[in-house]
């Protein structure tokens, strides 16, 4: 079923060219492409062993030098390479609640708009109640009563994060189920399974990927949110915990910069990425936005 | 036997403000091979009478009719399974611009590969492809081109997608709702010229309706005029283009401009179709009707026979002629 053809391969390809074609888009692909190298082969070219804690005094909160570039942190690690390891965390976290969270989005928004009638009412009072809830508390109250691991993280995340994706979805399908080919097809005879999986999957297909990419960037940083306020698993490197252990050692008020600065630019970094690359997307794909 | 016959067929909508005739006591004969043409303005109820047949009316119409037979086969004793079987299978629909009726990102030949896939489930991958491409050059789209998309089809070429997907079941009855309306006037003659061709290689019975009196004349054998849900007349192509025998279809051939005659300012008919919600006494027409008499605000003018199988309702027919 998802076997993709030759034309479909084109098409992506044609809206990748896009994105590279804008400015913005092209910053975003790139700063995707930088982390995505760095998160997949950093750690096998700098290991980080969060065990290999300094012996010294002297080797705790040191600035930056030959043999720590980035300096250490509170417990004698080095900065650089618990920067090159939490990027992998991070990005992981952000892509896997955010597969939690399209596809609960998805599934809502379509069988929502193409049902109608009272499973909409009830689908949809659902998702105002999720999409009404501050996030960050629910968030808190989620994490501290289902625990402290990277899994808990990713599917609190998953779960809290899918109401939008759920209204983009739900509106394109409202005006879709009503189009001329749908009803012909309906004429037909085809059942809604058929209906569904071979014509309107594919038609809100690339606003659901536009979002995605969007939604990402908030997963990650719901993710270091989480981790900063604490919330996040403590064994596990990822630019929230970092950024969480800086600011309970008092890296920050002893001016410890290279402490801070790298999971602070690295958050800003990917997350940039993807709203770069999401909004260039989101305007080549859906059609209102689109400039002719 | 005819392939076709309908009787006193009705249909009713129920709306909020009271029930609309929009069919009145329409009967229809239609033969294999036989192309007819359904015409009229909008909203006398053309394709309110065609869809009637596969049951494709929206929920809120209720049909009545004595008899509706396709093949012999009663299609008023039809459970709706047993319809579902029916449609495509025997009847089939083009639907009113249809050329906007293609999923946009899903090929030509996958979609007409659906109905195969729909309602012959047992049929071999390979054989459907095998027929859709068939189908494909039957339309005249060469079969390599099925593999490309809506976007990349001219309107001409996406109706022709669409023919092919309804005769996808080979089905005994095409109904063609306004095939050739968004298309300029060479794709037209194409269009209808291939419908002819499908009707003489297949053998099928064919209803096209289209409210453009010059599309009926160009592809039809017969045709129904249709004033105000009921048949005003109708007769072979050329009985009723040469002689029309009910005011309504000669106001109508006027308003067409002559092509070889002086320039003349065409203005029409004067008045508008009267309202469905009220019951119509006498004839639908009288209000606009140039030559109506006393009698056709009272009676109901019956079809009858003006030469042939070429009948009229007009009180004045015989006179008129």
């Amino acid at each position: 079923m998802m076997v993709l053809s030759a034309e479909r391969r084109a098409s992506i390809r044609r809206t990748f060219g896009q994105v590279w074609a804008d400015r913005l888009g092209r910053t975003g692909v790139v700063l995707l492409g930088a982390t995505a190298i760095v998160a997949l082969i950093g750690p096998i070219l700098f290991p980080f062993d969060p065990k290999q804690v300094g012996t010294s005094a002297s080797s705790i909160l040191r600035a930056p030098n030959g043999q720590h570039w980035l300096g250490t942190d509170e417990l004698g690690r080095d900065v650089f390479r618990a920067t090159i390891e939490g990027a992998r965390l991070s990005l992981v976290i952000g892509l896997l609640a955010t597969a939690i969270s399209i596809v609960i989005g998805s599934v809502v928004g379509i069988s929502a708009g193409y049902r109608l009638g009272r499973l909409d009412t009830v689908l949809m009072r659902f998702t105002d109640f999720f999409l009404v809830l501050p996030a960050v508390p629910l968030i808190i109250v989620l994490a501290a009563l289902f625990g402290q691991s990277t899994l808990m993280i990713i599917v609190v995340i998953g779960l809290t994060s899918w109401p939008a994706t759920a209204r983009i979805v739900r509106s394109q399908v409202l005006s879709l189920r009503e189009r001329q080919f749908i009803l012909r097809i309906r004429s037909l005879g085809a059942t809604d399974v058929r209906i569904i999986r071979s014509h309107i999957l594919w038609n809100v297909m690339p606003l659901i990927f536009a979002n995605t990419v969007l939604v990402i960037a908030g997963a990650i940083l719901a993710e270091a949110t989480l981790a900063f306020l604490g919330l996040g698993d403590p064994v596990q490197v990822s630019w929230g915990t970092m950024l969480h252990f800086a600011f309970e050692s008092g890296a920050t008020g002893r001016g410890a910069w290279w402490y801070v600065l790298p999971p602070g630019i690295g958050i800003v970094m990917v997350v940039l990425g993807f709203i770069l690359a999401g909004h260039t997307l989101d305007r080549i794909l859906n059609p209102r936005l689109r400039n002719r | 036997m005819a392939l076709l016959e309908i009787d006193q067929l009705s249909v009713r909508f129920a709306t909020s403000v009271g029930d609309v005739l929009a069919v009145d006591r329409v009967s229809l004969r239609l033969e294999r091979g036989e192309l007819l043409g359904l015409a009229g303005e909008s909203g006398c109820g053309k394709t309110t009478t065609a869809l009637a047949l596969p049951r494709l009316l929206p929920p809120t119409a209720r049909v009545d009719a004595t008899r509706m037979a396709l093949d012999g086969r009663d299609l008023l004793a039809l459970t709706e399974v047993e319809m579902e079987d029916v449609r495509w299978r025997e009847i089939a629909v083009v639907f009113q611009g249809a050329m906007n009726a293609l999923n946009p990102v899903m090929s030509i030949s996958d979609q007409v590969l659906e109905p195969i896939q729909v309602h012959e489930p047992a049929t071999s991958g390979r054989e459907a492809r095998a027929r859709v491409d068939h189908l494909l050059e039957q339309v005249g789209i060469p079969a390599r081109r099925g593999r490309e998309y809506p976007h990349e089809f001219s309107g001409g070429m996406r109706q022709r997608a669409m023919i092919a997907m309804a005769l996808a079941c080979r089905p005994k009855l095409l109904i063609a709702d306004e095939p050739v309306t968004a298309l300029d006037v060479m794709v037209q003659a194409q269009i209808l010229g291939l419908l002819r061709g499908l009707r003489d290689e297949l053998g099928l019975g064919m209803i096209l309706i289209s409210h453009d009196l010059s599309v009926i004349a160009q592809a039809c054998d017969r045709t129904t005029i249709m004033y105000a849900g009921r048949i005003a007349e109708t007769g072979g192509v050329e009985a009723v283009f040469e002689a029309p025998a009910h005011p309504y279809t000669r106001a109508l051939i006027e308003a067409f401009p002559d092509i070889t005659g002086d320039r003349v300012f065409v203005d029409g008919i004067p008045g508008v179709p009267p309202d469905l919600r009220t019951p119509i006494v006498g004839c639908g027409f009288a209000e606009r009707c140039p030559i109506r008499v006393d009698r056709c605000r009272t009676e109901e003018p019956l079809l009858r026979p003006v030469g042939g199988d070429h009948l009229a309702a007009c009180h004045l027919a015989e006179v008129s002629r």
